[in-house]
């Protein structure tokens, strides 16, 4: 019986998926470790705060753009599903960004309540946007094939 | 670019007024005090270092400046010795853990205003045997320290203060260089953060006790409560047996420790706490009172409460003493001398001199000189007036930082430079 060599799919539909866990995770976690701070005044959660939302921040914006690029450079049907989703990103990691020099000042004051806030809409729009990403059921999402 | 001095303001997040009122308003024993901000970016602005070339400081009318000498690694403080000889003591600050991101940056950031040579954990001592201003004689007095900065002598007894311990050496008159092995009298807290790492150090009039500054080990907690235990205070130690109780608390980062002639009492200047304003925290000086809280970390000049620190205790700033005497904000002092002799002209003979390190939290630059703050009665009394300046030059760039200052026995004021690690000194223009 002749063997089929499985097929190579696109080499950046994973890399992307992996790349944008990275900012979900991350931003998510932010605000858990920011529930933590606001309710222990133990400055480590808030530590962790701002390194998950500096790594969170920096990978999300090189997944971003490389996912632009790729898209712009993708032939085809205009994508509107997809601009809206990195539009939604965007906002999310423009938030992530301000989030972050608000946690870098010191104490009690760098999380309650501004970095709270922050941190809780960058998460809301970071779960949004991956939402939008994965909820299609489509690995290769925003008609990458 | 004309020079690299870093203006991180950044107009489009931070609000205007940066830079910072003329910190005349703000000397004195009732300073303005603005409302206090928090920034996404405070306001930033560290001088570039430049040389002096053949330049030197600008002395006051009636005193003029010679570089006394020069050469050294880090030179912060100064200690004159009975016989004439001066200490020299040039420290390598411990490096700080990374805790945040910030870390990185504000190393960065300030890396820009300080000196490329490196501390060498050691004094050096200098004899101008002839009191002419040059020293013929130089000896690496003491080696192998941790981090020094404060210096007393008792009779035969030298105390250096490292970060972590006053330590004591046998010291005969004449000595140029001590083998001795030192002997731990007191530890005090310094690593593993270690923020404020400089112990000021000064034994009391009858000898018998030492008091020793300990800094803060954050800018405002935020390096956890636990890292703040023993900080921000002065020890008393008792010089027999290195027993030791809190003297005075709530001190940010209390150095120049100098007993006043006449009252004996203890003064400090403190470095109060960043990140609320260019006009705000203003740095002091301030006669210690016995039991004292002068409210770090809850509360400033006063009763104003830092809104930054949990958890919050009324309790404490309700008993928060109010300091003697603003330096104005972000002027970083970090040497103290009274006035002693009659070498200086008269104006200077009934004050003391203020080192002032020069601001890193402002967009206008504070500091950078040595003032001379006028006393009456035992008081502060009247403005500061700048004793030696020009350390910023036309440039922008900062040729030079002073840190401790002393009187010598001639009664000259020698200026420790950590910049262009040079000992100046000031006496009457003939």
């Amino acid at each position: 019986m002749a063997t089929t060599p499985p097929r190579r799919g696109p080499v950046w539909p994973p890399i992307r998926a992996m790349l944008f866990a990275v900012p979900f995770t991350c931003l998510v976690g932010a605000l858990v470790t920011d529930i933590a701070y606001a309710n222990s005044a133990q400055v480590q959660w808030a530590n962790f705060s701002v390194w998950l939302i500096a790594a969170g921040a920096a990978v999300g914006w090189i997944a971003l753009v490389a996912d632009a690029a790729l898209a712009a450079l993708r032939r085809g049907r205009p994508d509107r599903r997809g601009a809206f989703r990195r539009v939604v990103t965007v906002f999310a990691l423009v938030f992530a960004v301000v989030n972050g020099f608000v946690h870098s000042r010191d104490a009690w004051t760098s999380v309650v309540p501004d970095g709270l806030v922050l941190s809780a809409i960058t998460a809301a729009l970071i779960l949004a946007a991956g939402w939008m990403t994965y909820a299609t059921g489509d690995a290769a999402p925003a008609g990458e094939a | 670019m004309r020079n690299v001095v870093l203006y991180l303001a950044a107009a489009a997040l931070a609000s205007c007024a940066n830079g910072g009122q003329p910190p005349e308003g703000q000397t004195g024993a009732n300073p303005d005090l603005p409302v206090a901000k928090q920034y996404l970016m405070p306001p930033m602005h560290v001088a570039a270092i430049g040389t002096w070339g053949d330049a030197v400081p600008t002395a006051a009318r009636g005193l003029r400046v010679q570089r006394f000498a020069g050469d050294f690694r880090n030179a912060r403080s100064v200690y004159p010795l009975p016989n004439g000889d001066v200490l020299v003591v040039e420290p390598k600050g411990p490096t700080e853990p990374i805790l945040r991101p910030k870390s990185i940056v504000v190393n960065l950031i300030q890396g820009f205003g300080h000196s490329k040579t490196e501390g060498a954990d050691r004094i050096t001592l200098l004899r101008d045997a002839d009191g002419d201003g040059r020293p013929e004689g130089r000896s690496v007095f003491l080696a192998g320290l941790n981090a020094p900065f404060g210096v007393a002598l008792v009779g035969g007894d030298l105390y250096v203060a490292n970060t972590d311990a006053i330590v004591r050496y046998p010291y005969r008159t004449g000595q140029t260089r001590i083998t001795a092995p030192g002997r731990i009298l007191t530890p005090l807290p310094g690593g593993p953060i270690d923020h404020h790492w400089t112990k000021s150090l000064v034994a009391s009039s009858d000898g018998r006790r030492l008091y020793v500054g300990i800094g803060s080990n954050s800018n405002i907690t935020e390096n956890g409560m636990e890292a703040e235990r023993d900080r921000a205070r002065i020890w008393e130690v008792d010089r027999a047996t290195g027993a030791h109780r809190d003297y005075a608390t709530g001190l940010r980062n209390p150095n120049g420790l100098s007993i006043q002639p006449g009252t004996e009492r203890l003064w400090t200047v403190v470095n109060e706490r960043d990140e609320l304003g260019p006009d705000l925290v203003p740095d002091y000086m301030t006669s210690v009172r016995e039991g004292g809280f002068y409210g770090w970390p809850y509360s400033y000049w006063g009763g104003h409460v830092d809104p930054r620190v949990r958890p919050q205790r009324p309790d404490m700033v309700a008993r928060a003493t109010m300091p003697d005497y603003s330096l104005s904000s972000h002027v970083a002092p970090l040497g103290m001398a009274f006035s002693s002799g009659t070498a200086l002209p008269a104006r200077f003979r009934a004050g003391a001199f203020v080192g002032e390190h020069g601001s890193w939290n402002r967009g206008k630059l504070n500091g950078y000189k040595v003032v001379y703050v006028p006393f009456a009665n035992g008081r502060p009394a009247g403005r500061p007036v700048d004793v030696l300046s020009g350390f910023i030059g036309p440039d922008g760039k900062a040729r030079g930082r002073p840190v401790g200052v002393a009187l010598d026995r001639t009664g000259a004021l020698l200026v420790a430079d950590d910049v262009a690690n040079v000992v100046w000194r000031v006496t009457a223009a003939r």
